[in-house]
C-alpha cells in the first residue's frame, strides 16, 4: 500500500495544525529576542487557523455547515495583523528603556 | 443562516461610542494641548447617551417578558442588559478617572482606547457566536495593551506592558485553539440556538466526546487569564505595579467583566454536556485562586501589588458562581450560582475602580502614592479621602452593611445550598468550597485591615520630603468625584441590595429560559418557566 494514496483528512490538517501550536509556545518560552517571542505568537494563532479552515471545509467534510470557519480565521488574521502592530511599538519602547530587546532582562518587577 | 435584522438596531449603544471614540481620537490628532477637557466631557456624555440608547433599544423586548428571546449572534437578555450597564458605568469611571497632568499629552488617544474597550466588555456581555465572542474579548486586549504603553513610560512601564501583551496574547491563542476544537465538533460557530438548528451546545451534549474536553480545557484556560485566575495569575502582581492606577483599574475590572460573561455563556450555558468536568475544573481553580491571591496579598508593601493579589483572591470568589451554576446547569431549580456571580462582579468592580479613583485623586505632583507608607496618617490629612478608600476597602473585606459582604453571603449561600439540594456526590465537595471561601474572607479581612490601620493610626511622614517626588499623572477632581460616585454606590448596594439583586436574578432566570425546558412538565406548565413552587414536584434528571 502506498501511503501517499490515501486520502487526505481532516485528521492530518489538525495534526499539523497541534505541530504549529505546539512549536509556537515552544517559541516563544525559549527565544529571549522580544521579536522572536512575537514570531511565537503569529504561529500559534495560525496553528488555530489551520483548524478553522480545515474543520469548514467542504472539501474535507460533507456535513459542514457555510463559511463560519473562514471568516473566523479572516478575522483571527486581521487580529494577528492589529496585535502586531502593537507588540512592535512595545517592543520599540522596551528597547527605549532597556537598550535591548531580551525579554529575559525584564525582570525588575517581583515580590 | 439566519440573522435577525433588529441585531443591528439592539447595537446602539455600541455604534454611538465606537463614533464617539473614533472621533475623539481623530479630532484629537488635530487639536493638541487644550483639547483634552472637551474630550473628556465628549467621552462621557457619548457613554450617557449609550446608556440611554441601551435602555430605549431593549426596552420593548424583554422588560415586559422577563426573560428575553433568542435572535442569533447577540443575545437580548437581562445578563446582558445588566453587565452592559456595568461596563458603561465602569467606562464612565475610568473617563471621570483620567488626570490632567500627564493623560494630557496623549489624553484623547487614552479616551478613545477606554471607550474602545468599554465596546468591547459590552459586546463580549451577550455575545452568542464564537467569532463575536473572540472579537469582544480582543477588543477589550487591544486597547489595554496600548493604554499600558502610553500610561508609563520608564523602564517597569515598558516591562510591565511586554510581560502583559505577550502573556495575553498567548491566552487569547489558547482560547482560540480551544474554539477551533468546539467549532469542530458543532460545525457551527453558534453557542446556543433554538431547536432544530446547530449549536455547539446541542453538538455537545448530544456527543460528549475527547475533543470537547480539550476544547473545554483550552477554552477556560483562555478566560482564566482573562479573570486572572490560578494558575495563569502571575502576570497580575507585576503587571499593576509596573503601571499607574488608572491601567490597574482596566486591568483588574474589564477583563473579568468580560471573561465572566463569556465564561457563563459559553462553558457554563454553552457545554452542559460537559457539566460535571465544568463544575469541576471551576471549584478547582477556585480554591487554588482564592487561596493564593489572599495569602499572597498579605505581605505586600506596593498598594497596586496588594490589588492585584486582591483583584486574583475576588476572581476565585466569582469562580465559586461559576461552580454552582454549572453544576446546577439542566436542573430545575435554580440555585443562583451564576446571579450570585455577576451581581458579586458589580460589587467588586465598582469598589475596586472606586479604590484606584481615590488612591489616584490622592497624588498631587508633590506626591506619589505607591505603597503603605505614602497613605500613612491619611485620616488626619485628607479625611474626605481616606473616608472613600476606608469604604471600598472595608466592601472588599466583605464587612456588613457595605455591598461586599452582601456579595460574599450570596456566594457562600449559593456553594451550601447546592451542597445541599444537589446531587448527593457534590455535597463534600461544595460544603467544603464554602468552608474554604469563608476562611479565606478572613484571610483577607487582614490585609484590607492593615490598610485601613495605616490610613487611621498611623502618623502621617514628618515633611513632604520624605515622599518620591512625583512623576506619574497627578490626581485631579474628576478622580475625586469618580470616587465619590463609587463610594456612594458601594454605601447604596449594601443598605438597599434588592435592585441589583433582582437584576442578578433574572438575568440568571433569563439564560435558564433560553435553554430548552429539561423535563416534559416544565414544558406543559407554562411558555418559559414556571414556578419554583411548582418544579418542586417534578425534580427530573437533567438532559443526557
Amino acid at each position: 500500500m502506498n501511503p501517499l494514496a490515501y486520502p487526505v483528512t481532516v485528521s492530518h490538517y489538525l495534526a499539523v495544525g497541534a505541530v504549529l501550536f505546539v512549536a509556537g509556545i515552544i517559541c516563544m518560552a525559549v527565544k529571549r529576542n522580544a521579536l522572536g517571542v512575537l514570531m511565537g505568537v503569529e504561529l500559534v494563532l495560525n496553528g488555530a487557523n489551520v483548524n478553522f479552515v480545515a474543520f469548514g471545509s467542504r472539501v474535507l467534510r460533507d456535513e459542514s455547515l457555510g463559511l463560519d470557519g473562514h471568516v473566523f480565521a479572516l478575522f483571527v488574521i486581521v487580529l494577528a495583523a492589529a496585535e502586531a502592530a502593537v507588540a512592535l511599538a512595545i517592543a520599540l519602547n522596551y528597547y527605549n528603556n532597556h537598550s535591548t530587546i531580551d525579554v529575559d532582562q525584564a525582570d525588575e518587577l517581583k515580590g | 443562516m439566519l440573522t435577525d435584522p433588529r441585531t443591528i438596531a439592539w447595537l446602539g449603544p455600541e455604534i454611538v461610542l465606537i463614533a464617539a471614540a473614533t472621533g475623539i481620537v481623530v479630532a484629537g490628532a488635530f487639536l493638541r494641548g487644550s483639547a483634552f477637557a472637551t474630550m473628556r466631557i465628549i467621552a462621557a456624555v457619548s457613554i450617557l447617551a449609550a446608556g440611554a440608547a441601551l435602555r430605549v433599544g431593549e426596552a420593548n423586548h424583554w422588560m415586559t417578558t422577563e426573560t428575553g428571546e433568542w435572535t442569533g449572534p447577540l443575545v437580548c437578555d437581562p445578563l446582558g442588559f445588566l453587565v452592559r450597564h456595568l461596563a458603561l458605568f465602569a467606562g464612565l469611571l475610568l473617563t471621570l478617572m483620567l488626570s490632567r497632568g500627564a493623560d494630557e499629552r496623549d489624553g484623547t488617544e487614552t479616551l478613545g482606547l477606554i471607550l474602545f474597550l468599554t465596546v468591547g466588555a459590552m459586546i463580549a456581555a451577550r455575545a452568542n457566536e464564537l467569532v463575536l465572542v473572540f472579537l469582544g474579548l480582543e477588543l477589550v486586549s487591544i486597547p489595554t495593551y496600548a493604554l499600558l504603553y502610553l500610561g508609563r513610560n520608564d523602564r517597569d512601564g515598558s516591562e510591565a506592558s511586554a510581560k502583559y501583551f505577550f502573556l495575553s496574547i498567548l491566552s487569547s491563542a489558547f482560547f482560540l485553539y480551544g474554539a477551533s476544537f468546539l467549532y469542530g465538533i458543532a460545525g457551527t460557530t453558534w453557542i446556543t440556538a433554538p431547536e432544530g438548528i446547530a449549536s455547539i451546545r446541542d453538538a455537545v451534549s448530544r456527543d460528549p466526546q475527547p475533543f470537547a474536553m480539550l476544547g473545554l480545557a483550552l477554552v477556560v484556560a483562555g478566560l482564566g487569564f482573562k479573570l486572572a485566575a490560578v494558575p495563569f495569575h502571575f502576570y497580575a502582581p507585576d503587571v499593576y505595579q509596573g503601571t499607574n492606577h488608572r491601567n490597574a483599574a482596566i486591568l483588574a475590572v474589564m477583563p473579568k467583566v468580560a471573561g465572566l460573561a463569556v465564561l457563563i455563556r459559553l462553558v457554563v450555558m454553552g457545554l452542559p454536556g460537559v457539566r460535571n468536568e465544568v463544575w469541576q475544573l471551576a471549584l478547582v481553580l477556585s480554591v487554588l485562586t482564592m487561596t493564593v491571591g489572599n495569602v499572597c496579598a498579605l505581605w505586600q508593601t506596593d498598594l497596586r501589588r496588594m490589588m492585584a493579589y486582591s483583584s486574583i483572591a475576588h476572581a476565585g470568589y466569582l469562580l465559586i458562581g461559576i461552580a454552582v451554576g454549572a453544576a446546577a446547569v439542566g436542573d430545575p431549580l435554580p440555585y443562583g450560582g451564576v446571579a450570585a456571580s455577576v451581581y458579586y462582579l458589580c460589587v467588586y468592580s465598582v469598589a475596586t475602580i472606586g479604590l484606584f479613583a481615590a488612591l489616584q485623586s490622592l497624588g498631587d505632583g508633590s506626591r506619589r502614592v505607591d505603597s503603605l507608607d505614602h497613605v500613612a496618617g491619611l485620616g488626619v490629612t485628607d479625611p474626605w479621602k481616606a473616608a472613600a478608600l476606608a469604604v471600598f476597602l472595608f466592601s472588599l473585606a466583605g464587612i456588613p452593611p457595605l455591598a461586599g459582604f452582601w456579595g460574599k453571603l450570596t456566594l457562600f449561600t449559593t456553594a451550601i445550598g447546592q451542597a445541599l439540594r444537589g446531587e448527593s456526590s457534590m455535597t463534600p465537595w461544595f460544603l467544603g468550597l464554602a468552608l474554604i471561601a469563608v476562611a479565606n474572607a478572613t484571610i483577607a479581612a487582614a490585609y484590607y485591615l492593615r490598610v485601613v490601620g495605616y490610613l487611621y493610626f498611623r502618623t502621617p511622614p514628618a515633611t513632604s520630603a520624605d515622599l518620591p517626588s512625583q512623576s506619574g499623572p497627578a490626581g485631579g477632581l474628576a478622580a475625586f468625584l469618580a470616587a465619590f460616585l463609587a463610594a456612594f454606590l458601594v454605601l447604596a448596594i449594601g443598605l438597599h441590595q434588592g435592585p441589583l439583586a433582582e437584576w442578578a436574578d433574572r438575568g440568571e432566570r433569563g439564560l435558564r429560559a433560553l435553554e430548552p425546558p429539561p423535563a416534559a412538565a416544565v414544558r406543559a406548565t407554562g411558555p418559559q418557566h414556571a414556578d419554583i413552587a411548582d418544579r418542586r414536584g417534578s425534580l427530573r434528571e437533567p438532559p443526557e
